[in-house]
């Protein structure tokens, strides 16, 4: 602990700037549908889609985990192979972000963080209301659990700068909103 | 941006020396990526001006008020379970790290690291290999860095440098499969190694992005997942911070992570945004049950009392070097020191002392660039000529006339003579270019890198 103390004693006591307040963007005013048609659209621009519960149904004939809100809301139970072994995994999220097309996954009781990591294929089935027009809106809104913002497939353009998509987490990402 | 160009006889001259795809790799790249980037700002930012202005006035309050910021960052991390430790320079960050290391695997084995400038500065892959540890980086192009006994060229593209046959001749030589040019393949290749890592590893290690002072959240931003499984993945997770990596507050997180998204890469968002509220807790199914902060001093302190604490505002974007005319001439390679390109050369004397690398500022034709791009609109050209400026007055700099960043590794005498003790003398003799390039490459070796390695495997 003796480096705390000299750190911060050598540090600058300068004291206050005025902490500039960053101003709220204008909230646009949009319906659920439209929101949803933008994220579609960014998603896309990713490399992800937006599917259908028929899709999930196709996709689950492969091994998978599934969280514990989509198994209930698939009718499923919770869980699956052990997690190295899935291809797929199945997550609900807390928000869906339309201006980025990005996900707010936060963890918790019957929510594995890995499960929208591990796996090739990550489907997240979500309530229609969950969306936000604005990054802004869904940062007041996080949880304060550990949470992940998914922003598309996993990818890499290190060779060459040549995309490539799931290196290491995900390349596919399929969005169902319910 | 276009790129302007430099007719220094001397950048030239250097340039020459480097081997021709290295050049081509890193102008292409370069290229792509301003363009991209400038596009996507411009999009996500009417008022990119006021952004910037913006973004920078965050950062000169968090400078102003970076001891209470700190304090605050430490008791709300405690309370979320994250333990919090200080280290005032590398050699306390790495005993730090290893007592860690020890008690969370006493018998070795693997560590899965995410890419992180802080490490490289305090060079702790060596020490945790010297006492056996498995360190393995899982970062796409550092994981080639690291197999090739490399350097990395630029903070956010490392292997800026190398093109897809090198890439593919270092996986066959490894073992990771058959030669192959398609990246997918060669992502494959590593996607499979690199995974039978995360799945036997005891201890990840990271950097970190932002630490939300308000909050204690850990904000690591990334594209692949590699972090994401670095930090998940094991039980033990260690993140190390250079103590300016703060924001006030959560609300300034949408700001931060759309510029430095839009400056380092031209995305809208990295793919993987992971705020860490601490280790798994007991209702929560997985992730690290122990999570570690080091906070790393290592020169920041002095460097926030001094003339170039500005520098200290920088998010890591690496935009300043893809538009630096004689970054884009020389790669990150030629600044020989972990931090490279227009930031590198401020922030490697400003942390080390003007004594120390008294070259590193001439690396520039001061065209502005840089500054120009900057997210947090640090004032790069007036920072270097300030800093040539003290080289003279302390008569440091013994070679008044600029463009002798390549031969600093033999003007620099007390670089030079550390240089020496750690090399036989024969290494240089033997080698086929006995000039500048030669000698500041050498000064890697004394980290523990192979350049001879480097310079053969590069064909
Ligand atoms: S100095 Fe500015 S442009 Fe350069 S890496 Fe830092 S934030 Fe980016």
């Amino acid at each position: 602990m003796a480096d705390r103390d000299d750190i911060l004693n050598a540090l600058p006591q300068t004291g206050k700037k005025a902490r500039v307040p960053v101003p709220a963007p204008p909230l646009p005013s949009l319906t659920s549908d439209a929101m949803w048609q933008i994220f579609g659209a960014r998603l896309e621009e990713l490399g992800g889609r937006l599917g259908t519960l028929e899709d999930v149904e196709v996709i689950l004939s492969r091994p998978h985990v599934i969280d514990q809100e989509s198994a209930t809301r698939l009718g499923r139970q919770p869980g699956g192979v052990p997690i190295w072994e899935a291809e797929v995994g199945v997550t609900t999220a807390d928000l869906a972000v339309a201006e980025i097309g990005s996900l707010l996954i936060s963890t918790g009781p019957g929510r594995p963080r890995m499960a929208s990591l591990s796996p090739v294929v990550h489907v997240v089935v979500m309530p229609k209301e969950r969306i936000v027009a604005t990054l802004e809106e869904a940062f007041a809104r996080l949880s304060d659990r550990s949470t992940v913002m998914i922003t598309g497939p996993s990818r890499t353009a290190d060779i060459e700068h040549v995309l490539v998509r799931g290196v290491h987490g995900p390349g596919d990402i399929v969005v169902v909103p319910v | 941006m276009k790129a302007k160009p430099v007719n220094h006889p001397a950048v030239e001259a250097f340039a020459r020396q480097l081997a021709e795809t290295t050049r081509d790799s890193v102008r292409a790249t370069s290229v792509k990526v301003i363009e991209s980037r400038k596009a996507r700002l411009v999009d996500a930012f009417p008022d990119l001006e006021a952004t910037r202005t913006q973004a920078s006035q965050i950062k000169d309050f968090v400078l102003a008020n970076i001891s209470n910021l700190l304090s605050q960052l430490e008791m709300k991390c405690r309370l979320n379970g994250v333990q919090v430790h200080w280290a005032k320079d590398a050699e306390s960050a790495r005993k730090i790290i290893l007592d860690i290391c020890k008690e969370a695997a006493p018998d070795g084995g693997t560590i899965v690291k995410a890419k992180s400038m802080a490490t490289e500065e305090i060079h702790l892959n060596k020490h945790l290999i010297d006492v056996g540890y498995n360190v393995v980086e899982t970062d796409l192009g550092e994981f080639v860095v690291q197999i090739d006994n490399d350097t990395p060229s630029h903070i956010v593209a490392p292997i800026i440098h190398k093109n897809r046959r090198e890439v593919a001749k270092s996986f066959e030589r490894e073992g990771l499969g058959p030669y192959t040019e398609s990246p997918e393949q060669l992502a494959a290749q590593a996607r499979k190694h690199l995974r039978e890592r995360f799945v036997e590893a005891k201890i990840g290690i990271s950097g970190v992005n932002f630490a939300i002072a308000e909050s204690g959240r850990l904000v690591l931003v990334e594209n692949e997942g590699n972090s994401r499984l670095s930090t998940t993945a094991p039980d033990t997770h260690i993140a190390i911070m250079g103590l300016e990596k703060l924001l006030p507050s959560e609300a300034d997180l949408p700001l931060f992570l759309k510029l430095l998204a839009g400056s380092a890469t031209g995305q809208r968002m990295t793919v993987y945004t992971h705020l860490i509220s601490g280790p798994r807790r007991k209702d929560e199914d997985d992730g690290p049950t122990a999570v570690h902060l080091v906070i790393l001093d290592n020169g920041r302190s002095k460097v926030l009392n001094g003339p170039y604490k500005d520098i200290l505002k920088c998010i890591r974007c690496g935009a300043c070097s893809y538009v630096c005319p004689v970054y884009r001439q020389v790669s990150g390679h030629a600044y020989s020191h972990v931090y490279s390109g227009p930031l590198g050369a401020v922030l490697a004397p400003a942390l080390e002392g003007i004594e120390a690398l008294p070259e590193l500022a001439k690396a520039s034709t001061l065209c502005g660039a840089c500054e120009e791009v900057c997210p947090v609109k640090i004032p790069i050209p007036r920072m270097l000529l300030q800093l040539r400026d003290e080289a003279m007055r302390k008569g440091v700099a013994e070679n008044p006339i600029p463009w002798t960043l390549f031969t600093f590794g033999a003007t620099s005498g007390l670089r030079w003579r550390t240089g020496l003790k750690m090399l036989p003398m024969a290494r240089i003799a033997k080698h086929p270019l006995k000039d500048g390039w030669t000698e500041f490459r050498e000064l890697p070796k004394k980290e523990g890198r192979d350049f001879r390695k480097w310079w053969n495997g590069r064909s």
